[in-house]
């Protein structure tokens, strides 16, 4: 129950709105803008539906009443578990909170999540979006102690999630109870593209001298429900009604589908085929059946030849016959000097030929994924995937929607190693496809 | 019907006697601690205890498993108060050791490969409390169908934990 007196104040490039509530809840919500042109149209629509949106409360970090706090990122862990640790450690750093008063640590689902991109660079650029996002928000604690201690900014200080000034101490859950506060950050960028949403605007970070948090260890939380079996992965999410399913693949890429092998029905009573383009799959109410039917189809379906590949042998030969001249050369942002003034002005010289195989970024389990395709149009995919939001946005892309429609939610599964920071790991686009043709939830 | 005996539970199945055990202990007992990695007992993913001794469920079939006692990853705390003679309560609120190792070397990484880590340092340690690093690497490599892989590269921090481990079961005896 909100009344009237808003009241709007400017945090370093960030709004900060202020409502006072009669409830004794409230939390502070951290939501954020969009700044300038960075958006698309098309992105800016999809925030009306299935996104956060810079003006409801959806937001980076929650302060609860009762001293706990809630982070969330768009980044996914696989394993280097950076968000249960360092993104912990950073969030808490810049609050001067507890690290272990950070509770939750929600990522990765794109309704749920702010800002997107991969699986990597986590720490890489030194200022990760939650960074700021953490930043702002101690901003709006300063500002709002002040008010409610009635002790200047410069007088306090922050220390475990508790202001101290002028003989008065008050705890951040004690400042947002009863207090609903709104704090829009700006951001640019595209949500739904490879690199996602960057927090920009300059707020005060805490000197890295003042540093109690960052720079020691801290257990990675995660790892205790996977050791006591209690983690819920990607391979575990079932939906009602859910079908199995199970790809029936050509042998190579380039093939295309002659004709699907007919299922026998005899032994299969309850699985179908389903045929779409050159996509060929079997669905069945249990994954066993799915998996005999689709290698019963397997066998007698047809597909054109293929010969594209080089094959391991001839693999280097190949790719020193490739055109390399006409090939685009880009210098990395790493680059520093000449390569070819340097080799010639060098005074010993080294010549050698060096060759490494492909490396494979393949998981130790196969990708896999749940997709729900509902009747009003809405998609919802359950799976472990480096970058939900470009997957989000590629299904949309492939189904001719907007990713308005498309819902990705993460869950823990094998190591992707780079295999799906580009979003679509190989199973979900199956699954949305399948899904949509049974009207059923998929899993493949 | 299939009555197998899994975690010490009596558990009732109604699936073709050919399905693998574990889309039975996935699919239709609803445990989660085995997981589907290669599908050809080539990984060590889906391990789990018959008896005692360490299969890859993903080729058994669910007729084989029938009679006989299964532990899955779920059930090791229950195997271990077993073991130790623990009340119930102790026992609710405990780990086996060797998850409590993995805990505290914080070993796994994304942890898809951990489940069959465990159940084959169980299946060690049951025998063997204080192995040495050779007779660790021995087990985890040559004594099952496969070697037990990691692609996150864990490896270095199985041996520890399966050591860590194998002193605390030590010290309980």
């Amino acid at each position: 129950m909100a009344t009237n007196d808003k009241k709007t104040i400017d945090v370093f490039g960030a709004t900060l709105t202020r409502r006072q509530v009669v409830s004794a809840g409230g939390a502070l919500l951290v939501g954020f803008a969009f700044a300038g042109a960075g958006l698309t149209r098309k992105a800016t629509a999809a925030r009306s539906k299935n996104s956060l949106d810079a003006t409801l409360p959806e937001s980076w970090i929650e302060i609860h009443p009762d001293n706990t706090i809630l982070i969330r990122t768009g980044k996914s862990d696989f394993g280097q578990g950076t968000t249960f640790t360092a993104y912990r450690q950073i969030v808490a750093e810049e609050l001067s909170a507890k690290f272990e008063s950070i509770t939750t640590v929600v990522m990765g689902d794109t309704d749920r999540t702010p800002d997107g991109s991969g699986a990597f660079d986590f720490l890489g650029r030194g200022t990760p979006n939650i960074r700021k996002a953490a930043a702002y928000t101690y901003q709006a604690l300063l500002d709002l102690a002040s008010q409610r201690m009635g002790v200047p900014k410069n007088e306090l200080t922050a220390k475990d999630g508790v202001f101290t000034g002028r003989g008065k101490s008050m705890s951040y859950g004690e400042l947002v109870k009863a207090q609903q506060l709104k704090l829009t950050i700006p951001v640019s960028g595209e949500l739904t593209s490879l690199i996602g949403l960057t927090v920009t605007g300059n707020p005060p970070m805490k000197p890295v001298s003042e540093y109690t948090i960052i720079g020691k260890s801290f257990p990675n939380s995660v790892i205790n429900s996977k050791v006591a079996a209690r983690e819920t992965w990607a391979t575990d999410v079932r939906l009602p009604n859910m079908l199995h399913a199970r790809m029936v693949h050509p042998k190579t890429l380039g093939s295309k589908l002659v004709s699907a092998g007919e299922l026998d029905k005899m032994r299969f009573p309850n699985a179908q085929v389903v045929v779409k383009g050159n996509l060929v799959g079997v669905v069945a109410p249990t994954e066993w059946e799915a998996i005999r039917a689709s290698q019963q189809v397997a066998n007698s379906t047809k597909w054109t030849e293929w010969k594209g590949l080089p094959g391991n042998t001839n693999l280097l030969k190949h790719l020193r016959g490739a055109d390399w001249k006409t090939t685009p050369v880009k210098k990395s942002d790493k680059t520093r000097g000449e390569v070819a003034p340097a080799m010639t002005a060098a005074a010993k010289k080294h010549s050698a030929t060096y060759e490494m195989p492909f490396m494979k970024h393949a998981p130790i389990g196969p990708t896999m994924a749940l997709a729900d395709a509902r009747p009003d149009g809405t998609v919802y995919i359950y799976t472990h995937n480096q970058n939900p939001q470009a997957l989000r946005g590629e299904i949309a892309m492939m189904l001719g929607t907007s990713p308005d429609n498309v819902v990705v939610r993460s869950f823990p599964g094998p190591g992707h190693y780079g295999r799906s920071n580009g979003g679509n790991a190989g199973a979900e686009d199956e699954a949305v496809i399948l899904s949509k043709a049974v009207g059923k939830p998929v899993r493949v | 019907m299939v009555t197998l005996n899994v975690n010490g539970v009596a558990r009732q199945v109604d699936a073709p006697s050919d399905t693998p055990l574990l889309y039975v202990l996935r699919n239709d007992l609803e445990l989660s601690g085995p997981q589907f990695g290669c599908g050809l007992a080539q990984c060590g993913s889906c391990s789990i205890l018959i008896d005692g001794k360490e299969v890859r469920s993903c080729v058994m079939p669910l007729s084989s498993a029938a009679g006989k006692e299964v532990t899955t990853l779920e059930g090791l705390p229950a195997r271990w108060a077993k073991q130790k003679g623990l009340s119930k309560t102790d026992a609710a609120n405990v780990l086996h050791p060797i998850q409590q190792a993995w805990i505290e070397e914080q070993t796994p990484l994304c942890g898809f490969c951990q489940n069959g880590m465990m159940i084959k340092a169980t299946e060690l340690l049951e025998s063997n409390p204080t192995p040495s690093v050779a007779e660790i690497k021995e087990a985890f490599t040559n004594s099952g169908p496969s070697a037990h892989l990691c692609r996150c590269g864990s490896y270095s921090a199985i041996v520890d934990a399966v050591r860590r481990a194998g002193l605390a079961m030590a010290k309980a005896r």
